[in-house]
């Protein structure tokens, strides 16, 4: 068993005919923060979709903590600990906003039967609060996005992936985002994976990056060691 | 048309839409979550029938009646299972394949019941109170088209309360809304199928025991009722459970209305005419699909 709670081999993936990841080899230690960066069109949310399994790997491997996830269906890795917070949030357009955090709860798997959302997750969104009767389809886009990481929270991961959290949100929305994701990081545990081009906004609580091209990892280190702005080459044109 | 025979048809209307309901859900709830068509859908009617006729035999009376409901929907319900994990499971999003394959499992059944059962059909022995009627003035309303009716709000009842309240019905709002989003969140939406299809299967035998009250049940008893059945679906808007009841009443009224102008196979062709109108004004049916949820 390794010490890395994520660990990519060789992992390849893409969409019928064409190949957009390359022989990814990532490992993500326990509690790291990993920023993701790359311009548009590398491979990002692939990876992302690859590991949470919504996408078919095409070759090599995904190990949690140790165990294979690649043959799994993407139920049974969100059960064994992977949250997600997808592009776009995918919130459930007809649910109201507690139901959304309940559907979240399905996670937990056979523990689900009798659990309830976790009051930390108002305590980081007291928006949530507010709101929670309302559908999901009728919240603004920074509600949606406080509300998709509430979701993937509520399912109480070991992992959580999330893809372009502050894309299109306001500031102040974005800081909350910032003090959810040290919450939970400090707090929970979690070890986070986060795709983001605001790389002010990374580099303020992530301590690693990996840098993508093409369908591949190019760079890799710790955010101490290189700025913001070295690294900013790999996001803009 | 007085009113008396027009308040008896409207009735009548009430308990044909009954029928059309619960021989239509099913096929409306699995095409919404899975854009399946079950061709045998039929044969779970005439399945439910068959199990009606057979509990009666075994236990008679009101009793028999009341043991034939639950009995025929767990059948009716594992024949459904037993489809889906065997065929529809393993020729997901492979349409025609799935109509070709359930089409053979809907003559299978057909000719497995004309083995069994004979060609001819059986007649299921309903209880003396079933046979008696209710009468307002001149308005008579038959008991087991009361029963009927009775048992339909029943199922559309614990339907809703199924869909909305409860935490199985919370996945499969959430499959239904976000197929990709559910598995990610831990949903096993395989799971959510299978009983989505389940259940539907398990209320069209539902409807075979309440055509068994009214009629023979006969090898191709569900090839009759499977049409309007259709229709049904195609005007609630392919798959939401408050436009198919809206559309089952419709059509319900309708027919029996038409009967008291014309002949049956008149009614029906008009039936027909109607369903085309309605998707010409209305082409998104009742409920339109893109604007709905599951359970609206
Ligand atoms: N469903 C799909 N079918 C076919 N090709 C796809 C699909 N989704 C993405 N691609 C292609 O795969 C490549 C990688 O896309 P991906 O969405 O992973 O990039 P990304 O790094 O997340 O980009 P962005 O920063 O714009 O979100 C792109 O060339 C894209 O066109
Ligand atoms: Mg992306």
């Amino acid at each position: 068993m390794s010490a890395d709670l994520l660990e990519l081999r060789g992992l390849s993936s893409g969409y019928e005919g064409s190949r957009v990841l390359w022989d990814i080899d990532l490992a993500v230690a326990g509690q790291d923060i990993l920023a993701l960066i790359g311009r548009n069109g590398v491979g990002k949310t692939t990876l992302l979709k690859t590991i949470v399994g919504v996408q078919a790997a095409s070759g090599g491997q995904i190990l949690l903590g140790g165990q294979d996830m690649t043959a799994l269906p993407s139920h049974r890795r969100a059960r064994a600990g992977i949250g997600y917070v997808p592009q776009g949030r995918h919130i459930f357009p007809h649910l109201s906003v507690a139901e959304n955090l309940d559907a979240g709860l399905s996670a937990c798997g056979t523990r689900t039967r009798g659990r309830r959302v976790p009051d930390y997750i108002f305590d980081l969104f007291p928006k949530l609060h507010e709101v929670r009767d309302r559908k999901g389809g009728f919240l603004s886009g920074g509600e949606q996005q406080q509300l998709a990481i509430g979701r993937a929270l509520a399912g109480a991961p070991r992992l959580l992936l999330l893809d372009e959290p502050t894309e299109g949100i306001q500031p102040n929305v974005v800081d909350q985002i910032e003090q959810a994701l040290r919450h939970a990081a400090r707090e929970l545990s979690l070890t986070i994976v986060v795709v983001e081009q605001y790389l002010e906004f990374v580099w303020r609580f992530a301590n690693r990056f990996a840098a993508m091209r093409d369908g591949r990892i190019v760079k890799e280190g710790k955010t101490s060691e290189s700025k913001a702005s070295d690294v900013a080459a790999f996001v803009s044109i | 048309m007085d009113a008396a025979l027009l308040l008896n048809q409207l009735f009548n209307g009430i308990s044909v839409a009954s029928i059309y309901l619960l021989a239509a859900l099913g096929l409306a709830l699995s095409f919404g979550l899975m854009r399946v068509i079950n061709m045998a859908h039929g044969e779970m009617l005439m399945l439910g029938g068959y199990l009606a006729y057979l509990t009666l035999i075994w236990v008679p009376g009101a009793p028999g009646i009341l043991l034939a409901i639950p009995v025929a929907f767990v059948g009716a319900a594992a024949m459904g299972a037993l489809i889906q994990l065997s065929l529809i499971r393993r020729l997901m999003n492979r349409p025609l394949d799935t109509l070709l394959a359930t089409w053979g499992v809907s003559l299978i059944l057909q000719q497995a019941a004309r083995d069994i059962f004979g060609a001819i059909g059986v007649e299921v022995r309903a209880p003396d109170w079933l046979n008696d009627s209710l009468q307002f003035g001149a308005v008579v309303i038959p008991s087991a088209r009361l029963f009927i009716i009775l048992v339909t709000i029943l199922v559309l009842g614990a339907l809703a309360l199924l869909i909305r309240r409860t935490r199985i019905g919370l996945t499969v709002r959430a499959v239904n809304q976000d197929r990709m989003m559910a598995g990610a969140t831990g949903i096993d939406a395989g799971r959510v199928d299978l009983v989505v299809f389940a259940l539907g299967t398990g209320i069209a035998g539902l409807a075979g025991v309440v055509l068994a009250l009214l009629g023979p049940v006969t090898p191709s008893v569900g090839q009759s009722y499977i049409v309007p059945a259709f229709l049904v679906v195609i005007m609630g808007g392919l798959g939401s459970v408050l436009g198919t009841t809206v559309a089952a009443l419709l059509l319900g009224l309708f027919s029996a209305l038409a009967q008291t102008v014309v002949d049956v196979s008149a009614a029906q062709m008009l039936l027909l005419l109607f369903v085309i109108i309605f998707i010409q004004v209305r082409p998104q049916g009742v409920i339109s699909i893109r604007s709905r949820a599951l359970d609206e």
